[in-house]
This record gives structure tokens, C-alpha cells and sequence, in this order.
């Protein structure tokens, strides 16, 4: 008794001819030219990113590279709602963070500097136009160091918004992060950049500041929601 | 950086408010929580009520006011930093990786796409299924594989030949092995003729089938210790195929072997027959009586 109906040609796979391998062929194309048209300008800014994070140019190009091949593989994720700077960065942060985390470096608990600590009050440099003055003198390389110095989080947020100047909701998409505690970590960075500046008249050098950031009060990262 | 608040409102501000009346334990605690929103406040990024919130706690709090004058200029600083520039070279290296992978990704979709796109396909589907449609198609599954395998006892067995008559003949051939075969009628028997045959054999069993889609009789003979089977079909069955066709026009006959059995094709005046048997247990064409 056969049963009416059930072909083998239910399960014969689909057959491929070489029109489909064009047709693929062609789609790649236009994909991967519109994937150059989309990326292409954001490769300096991700350079400039990741250049903020490392001191070595080569790591950083590394990085960039491996940001825009993750983005090639993932780029049938790109949706219109997304901003493709954004979800470049988003994808770098990631790279970084993995490389970091091969790297075993340590994991910064992140501090809080209240804006009261009697020393910084004290301080002749705390007053807004001795403070303008100090930034004023100091070289972007400087500045650039001592951000690389802040704790991940912290660092993070203040690249994101301060420097490439993203809106919150774009940090907190980014870092997959509540925009609460965008602001508070950014509350907290600022300030802890600050202080450090602030210290960094006392020393010649500008790195030894960097020891004061990491002596810092450490408490659990509050966020504001 | 919009922020109403500047350097010419924070020193008239402040000199009215006496901060001592003011630290009371629950100031001390909003001072706290709004230490945290004061990078929203610079970058315009609170909502109405915590903007007045912020704006009556600056008033009295002459710490926030400077908090938040140096996280302006620190911001406002830090986004003149030029961004700097990727080199030719690595720029060059990385147009050299993306074209590697896109390469990659054209090879490696060559084979399996007929396995990617069904698996493509059934993503794209699956978050529209419901579980109860999941649940509905998949019991529906079941139950044709057991309608398969319960109903479908004449299943074809896998032969080596591509000749469906052929084919045919060789799975019921199979199947009969492990059967009884049909009883004959006894007075008819003797009177019933295969199309085929050759010394010491005895006619055991004939009946009806179908091969290649057609009607058929089969012949079930004794030859010796084997059982042979003659399958009478009608010519235009016979043949159909090209193969079988050429052959016979060459030698008169077509042969062929599927593993341990033989299958021998001859043309009769108005219809063909085929013989099937154990490997080597056929008669020579010599001995057959057409």
C-alpha cells in the first residue's frame, strides 16, 4: 500500500545553478559596497576612539580592523533605528573589552569622588578660573593620558560623550548601560578628572596624578534612574 | 552647553543662603543624589523636574556650583581634542581583511546553500510560530512517519539499478524472500505456463503485480535448489528505457547485477519478461525454451 501523494521531492535539496551563484555573487557586491559606503567615514573617528584607550597605534589599528570585520559578519543586524556610528563604537567597545580581558588586566572597582572633599576644596586650583587657566595649559596628549588612567567605566562614558560627544541614550546603547548611570558615571569621571588635574599643580608630572585617581574612595557604582 | 548656570550667578547666589542651616540630614542626602545627575544638568539631558531640583539645590550649595563650573570646562575642553587620523597603510590592510572576508563568505555559501537558505528560511518563520503551531505541526510529523512506517510495508528497497521495471522487479523479489508465497490453484497449475523455460524447473507460484506503474504477472519457478522469478510486462514497459533498449538490440537480451542477485531481460513476440534469481543460479541462454 503506498501512500498517495508523499515524493521524494520533499526532501531533495534546493538545486543550485549558476545563475544563483551570480545572483549571490552580485548581492555580496552591492552589500559589500554598501557596507565601504556606510563605514568608510567613521574609520578615523574609531581610530581616534581607540587610539584614546591604547598607547600603542598598531593595537590600535588592530582594533579598528577587527571592529569593521565583526561589522562586515554582523552587518545583516544594522537596522535603520541604529546610528551606524554608534553601532561601530558599540562593536569596538567590544573588541577592546575582549581584548582586555585576554590580557587579564585587572578589573577597576569604580570610586566615588564627592564633590565636598575638604582638599579639593581647599584647594587654590579648585576655583573655576584657576581651574579654566589649568586646562588651558595643559596638551591634549596630557589630557588624553589622563583619561586612559580613569577606571574602565568611567573612561568609557567620558570618551563616549565628552569626546565624541554622543547623547546619553547613545552612550547607554553603546555600553549597554541604564542612561542613569551613563550620567552618574559621568558625574563621577568628570570629577575625578578634575581632581586629578587639580592635584597634577602640585607635581611636575601629570602621570603621577594618575596614582592619585586609583587611590580614590571605592564604593559600588550607584546609578540615577 | 546651555546650562543657565555660569560664573557671574554663582558668586551673588551663594552669599545669600547660610550653608549651615542648610545641612540638615536629608539636604545632606539629596546633595548626594544630585552630585550624580550634575553631568545631566551640563548636557541638557534631565527631565523638567529634576532640572528645578538641581537648580534650587545649586542655589544654597556652593560645592555643586563649582562641581559642575569645572565639569563644563573639562567637557567643553575635552571635545576640542581633535580626532586623529587612521594611516594609508592600515587603512590599505584593512580594505585587504573585509575583501578576505567577503571572499571567504562567497566560498563558503557555495556548498551548503541549499542547508543555509532552508535554515535562513526557518529562522525567518520561527519567531512567527506560535508554540501551539509548533506543537500542532510537529505531532502532525509524528504521526505521518508512523503512517509511514506502519502502512507502507511495500517500501522500496534500495537496488542499484536506476531502471524502475527493473527496480521494481528486484524489490518485490526481495520482499518475497521473506514471505510465503501465494497459494496457486492446484488443477490450474498445471495448465499455467511461464513465458520462460528450461530443464529441471517447476512452476510453484504465479500472480499478479504491477511493475513500472503497469499490470504484471510474476512467475515464481523451481530451478534446481533456487527459486526464480519471471515477470511477464508488456512490451511497451519492456522497452521503455534506452539501455535496456540497446542492449537488446546488441545481444538480444540485457543483464544486469545488484549485489548477490541477477536480473536477465528478454523480449517475447508481444512482451517481455524478467528473470531474477540468486547471482549465478539463472540458466545460460542456451538452455531457455522461448
Amino acid at each position: 500500500m503506498f501512500l498517495p501523494g508523499i515524493k521524494w521531492t520533499l526532501v531533495t535539496p534546493i538545486k543550485v545553478t549558476s545563475d544563483d551563484y551570480r545572483e549571490i555573487k552580485m548581492n555580496l557586491l552591492d552589500n559589500q559596497k554598501r557596507f565601504a559606503q556606510l563605514t568608510h567615514l567613521w574609520r578615523d573617528r574609531l581610530y581616534s576612539m581607540a587610539l584614546r584607550q591604547t598607547n600603542a597605534r598598531q593595537i590600535a589599528e588592530d582594533w579598528v580592523q577587527e571592529t569593521l570585520l565583526r561589522a562586515w559578519r554582523d552587518f545583516s543586524q544594522l537596522t535603520e533605528e541604529v546610528a551606524v556610528y554608534a553601532w561601530l563604537l558599540k562593536i569596538l567597545d567590544h573588541v577592546i573589552v575582549d581584548d582586555r580581558r585576554k590580557e587579564n588586566r585587572r578589573h577597576q572597582l569604580a570610586p566615588v569622588i564627592a564633590v565636598d572633599d575638604k582638599d579639593l576644596l581647599s584647594h587654590p586650583c579648585s576655583a573655576l578660573g584657576p581651574f579654566e587657566n589649568i586646562l588651558q595649559q595643559q596638551q591634549n596628549e596630557q589630557l588624553v593620558q589622563l583619561i586612559e588612567c580613569l577606571p574602565d567605566e568611567f573612561r568609557r562614558v567620558v570618551l563616549l560623550r565628552d569626546m565624541e560627544e554622543l547623547s546619553y541614550n547613545e552612550v547607554a546603547y553603546i555600553l549597554d548601560i541604564p542612561k542613569g548611570t551613563v550620567m552618574s558615571r559621568l558625574s563621577r569621571g568628570r570629577r575625578i578628572l578634575a581632581n586629578a588635574l587639580i592635584k597634577s599643580q602640585d607635581k611636575s608630572q601629570i602621570k603621577s596624578s594618575c596614582k592619585d585617581t586609583a587611590t580614590t574612595t571605592q564604593s559600588n557604582d550607584g546609578g540615577v534612574s | 552647553m546651555n546650562s543657565p548656570f555660569d560664573k557671574s550667578t554663582k558668586s551673588t547666589n551663594a552669599v545669600n543662603i547660610n550653608p549651615e542651616n542648610m545641612h540638615t540630614e536629608k539636604w545632606i542626602e539629596l546633595h548626594e543624589n544630585l552630585q550624580d545627575m550634575l553631568a545631566g544638568y551640563i548636557d541638557n539631558e534631565l527631565e523638567n523636574e529634576q532640572i528645578m531640583l538641581v537648580e534650587a539645590h545649586l542655589i544654597g550649595c556652593e560645592a555643586c556650583r563649582n562641581d559642575l563650573g569645572r565639569q563644563q570646562a573639562l567637557s567643553q575642553r575635552l571635545e576640542s581634542i581633535p580626532s586623529s587620523r587612521i594611516s594609508s597603510l592600515a587603512n590599505q590592510k584593512i580594505d585587504k581583511a573585509l575583501e578576505d572576508a567577503a571572499l571567504e563568505n562567497v566560498l563558503s555559501r557555495q556548498q551548503p546553500l541549499w542547508l543555509s537558505s532552508s535554515l535562513s528560511f526557518i529562522k525567518r518563520r520561527l519567531p512567527n510560530l506560535s508554540l501551539t503551531s509548533i506543537l500542532g505541526v510537529s505531532g502532525w510529523g509524528v504521526a505521518m512517519l508512523l503512517a509511514v512506517i506502519i502502512f507502507s510495508p511495500q517500501f522500496k528497497v534500495h537496488t542499484t539499478s536506476t531502471i524502475p521495471m527493473i527496480q521494481d522487479a528486484l524489490t518485490e523479489y526481495y520482499e518475497m524472500e521473506g514471505k510465503a508465497l501465494p497459494v496457486t490453484d492446484t488443477h490450474n497449475i498445471g495448465t499455467v505456463k511461464p513465458p520462460l523455460t528450461w530443464p529441471n524447473t517447476q512452476l510453484l507460484a504465479t500472480w499478479a503485480t504491477r511493475i513500472a506503474g503497469a499490470p504484471a504477472q510474476v512467475f515464481a519457478l523451481r530451478s534446481g535448489h533456487n527459486i526464480i522469478f519471471q515477470y511477464q510486462i508488456n512490451a511497451a514497459v519492456f522497452f521503455r528505457n534506452p539501455v535496456v533498449r540497446k542492449a537488446i538490440s546488441k545481444k538480444g537480451s540485457y543483464a544486469m547485477r545488484d549485489n548477490k542477485t541477477d536480473v536477465l531481460a528478454f523480449p517475447l513476440t508481444n512482451s517481455g519478461v524478467l528473470v531474477v534469481g540468486a547471482a549465478d543460479s539463472l540458466p545460460e541462454s542456451g538452455q531457455i525454451l522461448f
